[in-house]
């Protein structure tokens, strides 16, 4: 497998789970030179008209297949950051989530399918919060 | 998928958006990210936090900035 095998399963993935990335946005970009064995990910995707949630992988082909040694997923709400999960090997702990207030908390590996789950579940649990709030 | 490619002048001129935006050097940015002072990144969010960090180190290994700063490092120890 190739990263661009990698990235084709990522949009298969966003589609399935009902997500877009901005109009006319390149999410995607192999490293020159690399031969297809390392890129990125970089953008938002679109979840509501409100809510869209972050994206940045760094992947890297090994041995095993593909893997990202760094990523970062977070939830934006009305412009405010809701929740957010990061791999940076240069923190410790390198797997860490944040909540609404920027807490740290260690936490483990996540999917990107399960981080975009999770996207949709704080997103409707702000929105019911909210709507409760109105009400 | 149209493929798309990154090269440490495409990082750098990432870098520069980041700098313009956020009114610091890259440089300065990092010391601040790497020392978790977040008095110095106010302003900036997580994810942007994240990102440009990962930005310039990425650019710094393509650029052979680091290899550069390792020289110079070992020029002032001889």
């Amino acid at each position: 497998m190739d990263i661009w095998e990698y990235f084709q399963s990522r949009e298969r993935e966003i589609g399935e789970q009902s997500a877009a990335w901005d109009e006319g946005v390149h999410p995607y970009a192999e490293e020159h030179g690399s031969y297809g064995q390392r890129g990125r990910i970089w953008g938002r995707l679109i979840l509501t008209d409100q809510a869209f949630l972050q994206v940045h992988e760094v992947v890297e082909v090994t041995g095993t297949g593909v893997h990202r040694i760094e990523y970062a997923y977070f939830v934006i709400y009305d412009g405010a950051e809701l929740w957010g999960i990061e791999r940076d090997p240069t923190h410790d702990p390198a797997l860490h989530q944040h909540d609404r207030d920027h807490n740290r908390f260690p936490c483990d590996v996540i999917s990107f399918n399960d981080a975009l789950t999770m996207a949709w579940e704080v997103v409707s649990s702000e929105e019911e919060l909210r709507a409760d709030t109105d009400t | 998928m149209e493929k798309r490619y990154y090269t440490a002048d495409g990082l750098r001129r990432s870098l520069d958006a980041f700098e313009e935006r956020f009114g610091m050097s890259s440089e300065d940015f990092y010391a601040a990210y790497s020392a978790y002072d977040a008095e110095r990144m106010v302003g900036i969010s997580a994810f942007y936090r994240h990102s440009w960090a990962s930005f310039f180190r990425d650019w710094r290994r393509l650029s052979g900035d680091d290899f550069a700063a390792s020289v110079k490092r070992e020029l002032e120890l001889a």
